[in-house]
């Protein structure tokens, strides 16, 4: 029996966008969608940076790159900036892509790291196109022939999530999704077998459904408030427990890239919107009080602040399981991860193009089930470990947090990684999963993990021919930046900016 | 300068697997690093269970080794191969062609056996797969060309393997190494001198005695510095008989296997030869009998399974002293390429190579398990079934993979892939399409599409393959013409 209605409870960015990517696929299957958000329930807005895959999701939409950009203030994003990791004082960028070129099918990094034990240094940053364009404020789409710098590299956008959420709900009820007013009273299950039957409005109205998607946020109503399905606590591993956010006024032209500095209990993030800069400072309460934190946000703003600083708490870790019964969380009711890596609007792509290719009938079956949560939990796994690189490949040992991470006992995929990193610069692969070997490779060099060796395969090439090959590489970035417009002229003449 | 320590590396045993090994040493390493190829005076006879077909990745694979397609089509029998045509196969006597070919189209973001699967109650004159894949229809009418570079043709989507033998392609690699000067010694391992459970050095029957850094054992096993083959699980004892026949034309671009996964045979056209594969698998229980043991005496035996440590210490087991594979599909020379990428990868640094063998050991497992499952997969359904224990964890492991394929694959044609895997979605769906695994459900998003518009785009690809297959010439008459046509541009070149 096929499914014939969908209820998604919460708007938001999760809400929305699942609103959006179901509708997409499923409004001319006799499939009815309906939503239901309060205006009373403030949204979190998770992440306003995004990884590169959005522009898939986007695509499949099928919604024009400039009107999402004019809808949603986005700027170009090419990586993330990442200040004192490290050390103090350190400065590096993990951008959308590849370092150089492979060589002889040697990665590009072994003959890096052997020029540097040679002593001919250089930082890895310069061998990529999309970090020195970040770092001048430049931008454009990659262009024409693949192999080109300047072509080869993936980018992003940083914009208002609210808006976004906003633009996809007028998608969505192009596409017959029903938008429903009200605060869910009551939930009611079917006595035989625990699914969801329907809930129940403040104002006394029913909503029937065969299956629904739960997007109320942290406290996860269907999934488990009412089914109990249990939290995956990752604190021990990503213990940083609040955040407190803040916007403010833009100094200086709209910059395509993210920051995220670190700080001795946390870290603050810098997200450059067209209109507006958004920063936040994620912390463990445990060793800075929500004022001090607030207040070391508060001084190191770059401009006025404009909004009320907003406080957050949440606990780290992933729903035991994402799909339980009839009911799949997507967003936030599914799991908390730091927005670090700005993954958190990625993890709800995940959710729902997983979702769509399950979907499933009326008997739910238990195999589509298991495979949704099989690959998600592979995702969620991927992207922690991900994370925690960023605090536990550090030297810092200015504060008692940067401490207990050095003192950490790692989950072994980590460990391992990183003993074969720095034994030999080699990178562990896998397939399914967010990030890939370059983005290992940029938190690991750009945080000082540097390996005691390299492949002796990038011995078999002569030096200076080595040498001369990586300097022209270097020196063609440099040129191919200095031929690319900056940023906001470019988003201008796109036509993608309110600033006219 | 050098930023290893390891100067002199040993090779042992010169076999496919020992001489593919040391020829991608060599074009790998820098000068300053010593080889040493140790014939051990052996016959290379257990080769043969690497098989008879190559999967697509065997032309990069050997053109890193400096050998060109040319070079193998002139100085080797090899052929050029689609993949495999399974005939009767099994109990249920299923028949399909199982080739390499680029992945069906997506229409509508939905993958196409989906759509197949839409129609196959009203048009099931339309729901087989194989009409769809060129490299399929190609196959079934004997023709063969390269994949074309042109997007708007269908012969864009083919790929294709090699028909080889073991041993002629051990000969080509074997002259290169020739060739290149490699420090080659000739002798059996009289002893192995060892400390701290490393190896220091070999002395041979003829009195040298070789010492080295990193050993690599490419023998059945001879280096013994394990007590015996720890945890080597699935264990099979296949006997091989082989019989090669000259023929006058090459017929057919694709193998044919007929059985069951116990005892089948393969029929291969190489360019001058046809060699016939007999395969069966020996009950182990019966292998002190005297019945058995004169059994055994025509043909080649071996035990199929795989080590979870084939690197220790200093030594690394590669090829047949580490893995046996049945070469019922590509998966033993595929491994085997596998195996050299990886070991290059990992070309230890220093004496202390835990590192190195740790992730090797790892890669390998998870590979041989994959490989091992894909294997497993041609067994009638009624045999998958869970033990009540297993001897090894390893076991268990390949059965929970298949069997969670499997129900994806007949619960809704999902194909659920592992990381990494050596065989891909399309090798899969043809397989379980081939054992009649029939998805109860499909894609709830193939309904978008208008039936009308689903099957004429279906009779369209049907009738362009079919009218390709009609125009591209025999796989004998191909490979003549190539052959000629390429010696003509070496020539202009070399005249230049």
């Amino acid at each position: 029996m096929k499914i014939e209605k969908i209820c998604i409870v919460g708007g938001g960015t999760a809400g929305w966008m699942s609103a959006a990517g179901l509708s997409n696929k499923f409004s001319d299957l006799g499939i009815s969608i309906e939503l239901v958000e309060s205006d009373k329930i403030g949204t979190v807005g998770v992440g306003e940076a995004t990884l590169p895959h959005i522009r898939y999701f986007n695509n499949s939409l099928g919604i024009n790159e400039k009107d999402f950009m004019l809808a949603t203030r986005a700027t170009f994003k090419l990586g993330i900036e990442f200040c004192d990791w490290g050390k103090i004082g350190d400065q590096y960028v993990h951008p959308f892509g590849d370092y150089g070129i492979t060589i002889d099918n040697i990665e590009y990094h072994h003959f890096w790291l052997r020029l540097l034990q040679k002593g001919h240094k250089s930082r890895l940053c310069d061998h990529s196109f999309p970090v020195l364009a970040a770092e001048s404020g430049k931008f454009q789409h990659p262009q024409g022939d693949n192999n080109e710098i300047g072509s080869n590299f993936g980018y992003a956008y940083q914009f208002d999530s609210g808006l976004y959420a906003k633009f996809l709900r007028k998608y969505s009820e192009a596409r017959n999704v029903i938008r429903t007013e009200g605060r869910v009273t009551e939930v009611l299950q079917n006595h035989e077998n625990g699914n969801i039957t329907s809930i129940l409005l403040e104002d006394g109205s029913t909503i029937e459904a065969d299956i629904f998607i739960d997007c109320s946020g942290f406290r996860g109503l269907l999934i488990e408030q009412t089914l109990k399905t249990g939290y995956e606590d990752w604190s021990n591993w990503l213990p940083c427990n609040k955040a407190v956010a803040v916007q403010c006024e833009q100094e200086g032209p709209s910059l395509p890239y993210t920051r995220a500095t670190a700080r001795t209990a946390g870290w603050q993030w810098r997200i450059p919107l067209q209109h507006r800069t958004g920063n936040g400072y994620v912390y463990w309460d445990k060793y800075i009080s929500d004022d001090e934190a607030t207040h070391q946000l508060l001084s190191t703003l770059e401009g006025r602040a404009i909004t009320e600083p907003k406080q957050l708490f949440f606990k780290t870790g992933k729903r035991k399981k994402l799909w339980q019964k009839n009911v799949i969380a997507i967003g936030l009711s599914g799991g908390f991860m730091e927005p670090l890596e700005s993954t958190s609007i990625h993890l709800i792509q995940e959710g729902i193009t997983s979702l769509i290719e399950l979907f499933p009938d009326k008997s739910f079956p238990e195999s589509d089930i298991e495979e949704y949560n099989r690959r998600m939990n592979l995702n969620f796994d991927r992207v922690r470990d991900f994370l925690l690189l960023h605090y536990v490949a550090t030297q810092r040992d200015d504060s008692d947090m940067w401490n207990y991470f050095r003192n950490m006992t790692l989950p072994p995929s980590l460990k391992d990684k990183i003993t074969a990193w720095n034994n030999r610069g080699y990178l562990t692969k896998y397939e399914h999963g967010v990030f890939h070997p370059p983005s290992w490779l940029a938190v690991m060099a750009g945080q000082n993990l540097m390996p005691k060796s390299y492949d002796i395969r990038a011995n078999r090439i002569d030096y200076n021919i080595i040498k001369s090959k990586l300097d022209s590489i270097r020196n063609d970035n440099r040129i191919a930046v200095k031929n690319t417009p900056e940023h906001a002229s470019y988003l201008q003449e796109y036509g993608a900016s309110i600033v006219k | 300068m050098n930023n290893s320590n390891i100067k002199n590396i040993i090779i042992c045993g010169n076999g496919l697997a020992g001489v593919i090994t040391t020829a991608a040493l060599a074009k790998a390493l820098p000068k300053e690093t010593k080889l040493t190829l140790i014939d051990t005076l052996c016959t290379h006879e257990k080769d043969i269970f690497y098989g008879n077909v190559t999967s697509t990745s065997t032309y990069a694979f050997l053109l890193s080794l400096g050998i060109t397609e040319i070079e193998l089509l002139t100085q080797s029998n090899t052929s050029f191969s689609l993949g495999t045509h399974y005939l009767d196969w099994g109990e249920e006597k299923n028949s399909w062609y199982q080739c390499h070919h680029q992945p069906l189209p997506l229409i509508q973001g939905v993958m196409f056996h989906h759509y197949l699967n839409r129609i196959t109650a009203k048009f099931p004159e339309q729901s087989a797969i194989g009409p769809y894949i060129m490299s399929v229809c190609a196959a079934n009418k004997g023709v063969f060309a390269h994949p074309s570079k042109d997007p708007k043709s269908p012969l864009k989507n083919i790929e294709y393997g090699y028909h080889f033998h073991p041993a002629e392609l051990r000969k080509i690699i074997g002259r290169k190494l020739d060739n290149w000067d490699i420090n080659i010694e000739k002798g059996s391992i009289k002893s192995i001198e060892k400390s701290n459970g490393k190896i220091k050095s070999l002395t041979l029957s003829n009195g040298a005695n070789i010492s080295g850094d990193f050993f690599i054992d490419c023998t059945q096993g001879n280096l013994g510095i394990y007590d015996k083959r720890i945890n080597f699980g699935h264990n099979r004892t296949l006997k091989a008989v082989e019989n090669i026949s000259p023929h006058n034309e090459i017929i057919g671009s694709c193998r044919k296997v007929h059985g069951n996964i116990e005892k089948w045979k393969s029929q291969t056209f190489l360019q001058d030869k046809l060699q016939i594969l007999s395969i069966s698998e020996i009950s182990n229980k019966k292998d002190n009998d005297t019945e058995s043991r004169t059994h055994h005496s025509t043909g080649v035996t071996i035990t199929t399974g795989f080590s979870e440590n084939p690197w220790i210490n200093n030594c690394l087991r590669l090829g047949h002293s580490a893995a046996v594979l049945s070469p019922l599909t590509p998966a033993p020379i595929m491994l085997l390429q596998n195996d050299v990428k990886r070991m290059l990868e990992l070309i230890p640094i220093s004496h202390d190579m835990k590192i190195e063998a740790k992730e090797y050991n790892r890669r390998f497992t998870e590979d041989y398990i994959h490989a091992s499952t894909f294997e497993s997969a041609f067994q009638p359904a009624q045999t998958i079934i869970k033990k009540e224990s297993y001897e090894n964890k390893i076991e268990e492991l390949i059965y929970d993979k298949l069997k969670n394929k499997i129900m994806q694959f007949k619960s809704r044609g999902i194909v659920l892939q592992y990381d990494l895997e050596p065989f891909n979605n399309e090798d899969w769906i043809q397989i379980h399409l081939g054992m009649k695994r029939i998805p109860k459900r499909y894609d709830a998003l193939a309904d978008r599409l208008d039936e009308t518009q689903l099957i004429e785009t279906l009779k369209n690809i049907k009738k362009n393959n079919f009218i390709i297959s009609e125009k591209i010439p025999p796989l004998n008459k191909y490979i003549t013409g190539l052959i000629k046509y390429l010696r003509k541009q070496n020539d202009k070149v070399q005249s230049k």
